[in-house]
Formats: C-alpha cells, structure tokens, sequence
C-alpha cells in the first residue's frame, strides 16, 4: 500500500465558485447586485464584523466558511425577508443563514463531498479569528449599497489516500 | 395562467432551523389560507410536531440541528405517507436533490429563491 498525505492549500479555482454564490445570493434576495472586491490571503483574519457565522466544512474540503456582516448591513438584509424590527437574535439568525446559503450553494460545482455543518454565530468584534490549522484564509470583500461584509474561506484539500494492492 | 389549489382543507408544517426562514416562509407561502399551520425548529421538534399534528404538507429544511432533514423525510413518511414534502434547502447539488426525490420528497427548492418561486413550486407539488 502506497499512502500519500498532502494538506495542500485550497486551489485557486474554488474561489470563483464562491463569488457565484455571493452575487446569486444578494441578487436574488434583494434585488440589488452585489460586487466582490478582489480576493486576498491573510493569516489571520481581522476584518471581523458585528455579527460572524462559522460553518465547519468537511469531507473532500476540511475548515471552515466564515460569514461577517456589520449590524447594519444585516439590518437591511432582514428588510428584504420582511423583517423590520431588526433584533440581534435576527441579526444572528441571518447572518447564519447567509452563510449557510452561500456554502450550501458552492455544492453545486463542489458537489456533495463538500459537507457543510449548522451554522454558529459569534456576536460581537473579536480582534481576530484563529484559521482553520493555521492555514492562510482567501477573504472575499462583499460591497453591496455601500456596506461591506466578508466572506472568508479558511479550508484544505483532504489528504487523499492511494491504495494499490 | 395556473389557479392556486384550494388549500383550505390542508394541515401545513414548516421547518427550517432559521427563524427567519420559518418567518419569511410563513409570510410567502401565505398560509392563512391553510386550515392550520405550525412549524418546528429541528428535525426532532419537526417529528414531535408531525406526530401529533399529522400534517398535509411539509417544507423540510435538510440542513439542521439533532435531526437532519432526510432522516425526518424518511420517518415523516412511515408514519403518513401520502404527505406531501417540499425539500427548502441551500444544499444545490443534483445528488442531495435527487437522494431527497428518490426518498419521497415531491419537490426540491433551492435557497435562494422569491415568493413566486416558492409558490410556483408549491402549486406545481399541490396540482
């Protein structure tokens, strides 16, 4: 048996698939496009926003996606989906599933090795999230009337073992 | 142009692990004109529920805490299979909705969507 063990970083293609989401999601739920700001690596991430939702991601991909919006911008989100009395169980409630929807989404050209988890949101600004084993995190800037939030992937390709008889 | 089913008869349960989901779906589906309509957070308040409510119709999120939403399809329809289930979910793969399809579920919705589509796909499920 020959086993080979890589913990590549994600490829550079799995990006795209990630702004698809994105521009569906605010597209289709506002009515008001959204634009992606150019993408970029950071070790830790520190663009944190009001509200941040983590979903564990596992099988053919292992970390997390994270979602983090400003009060704000949530605020007027949960105004497209009929709620007008915004409250922070709300915000929480919705920025979990943005999250949720833009990772569920990816499975289309993932496919359903990309096994996503419940949503967990953190309230509030922690200076910065540890990375999923300390890997470098591709941060995706969404503007969308003028506010921004991020979607920040912190994943790796799952070693893959080789097996010859 | 297609005419709304008359649904005043129908029991409906929405379940979704978002609040704002149930809310928004609620809202949508515009289900005052069910006869009665509840809705459940998980997959095990949606069997509690389902148990005692025996509902007609069924939105079932697929994602969710304790109890994911195949494992509630399967036991929803053991336990009253002529229900009729409409899978909500993000999850956009072919392979999660045709295992939801070939397990019993009658139609397959993909988040996002607007009213019109939930209620097209509704009314496709219902005629």
């Amino acid at each position: 048996m020959i086993s080979q063990a890589s913990s590549s970083n994600l490829r550079q293609e799995t990006l795209p698939v990630f702004v698809q989401s994105i521009m569906h999601y605010f597209k289709h739920i506002t009515g008001v496009p959204a634009q992606t700001e150019t993408p970029y690596l950071q070790e830790e991430t520190s663009e944190l926003g009001d509200f941040t939702a983590i979903i564990g991601v596992s099988g053919d991909l292992q970390g997390c996606v994270y979602y983090t919006a400003p009060r704000e911008m949530l605020d007027k989100i949960l105004g497209f989906v009929a709620e007008f009395e915004p409250t922070d169980e709300l915000r929480c409630d919705m920025a979990g599933e943005v999250a949720n929807t833009l990772s569920g989404n990816a499975r289309r050209q993932l496919g359903a090795g990309f096994m996503i988890s419940v949503p967990m949101v953190i309230q509030g600004r922690p200076e910065r999230l540890v990375t999923y084993k300390g890997n470098p995190c591709f941060i995706i800037p969404i503007l969308w009337q003028t506010l921004r939030s991020h979607l920040m992937i912190s994943l790796i390709e799952t070693p893959v073992n080789y097996s010859m008889e | 142009m297609s005419t709304a089913p008359d649904v005043s008869h129908l029991k409906l349960l929405i379940v979704d692990d978002s609040m704002v989901m149930r809310r928004a779906l609620t809202v949508s589906i515009q289900t005052s004109n069910f006869q009665e309509v509840r809705s459940a957070a998980n997959g095990v308040l949606a069997l509690q529920q389902f148990r005692e409510f025996l509902p007609d119709v069924v939105t079932l999120d697929l994602t969710m805490p304790e109890l994911g939403g195949i494992e509630a399809l399967e036991q929803m329809l053991k336990i009253k299979p002529d229900t009729k289930i409409m899978i909500v979910s993000a999850l956009a793969d072919d392979a999660t909705a045709i295992e939801a399809l070939k397990k019993g579920a009658e139609q397959f919705i993909c988040k996002p969507f607007t009213p019109e589509e939930l209620n097209q796909a509704l009314l496709e499920m219902l005629s």
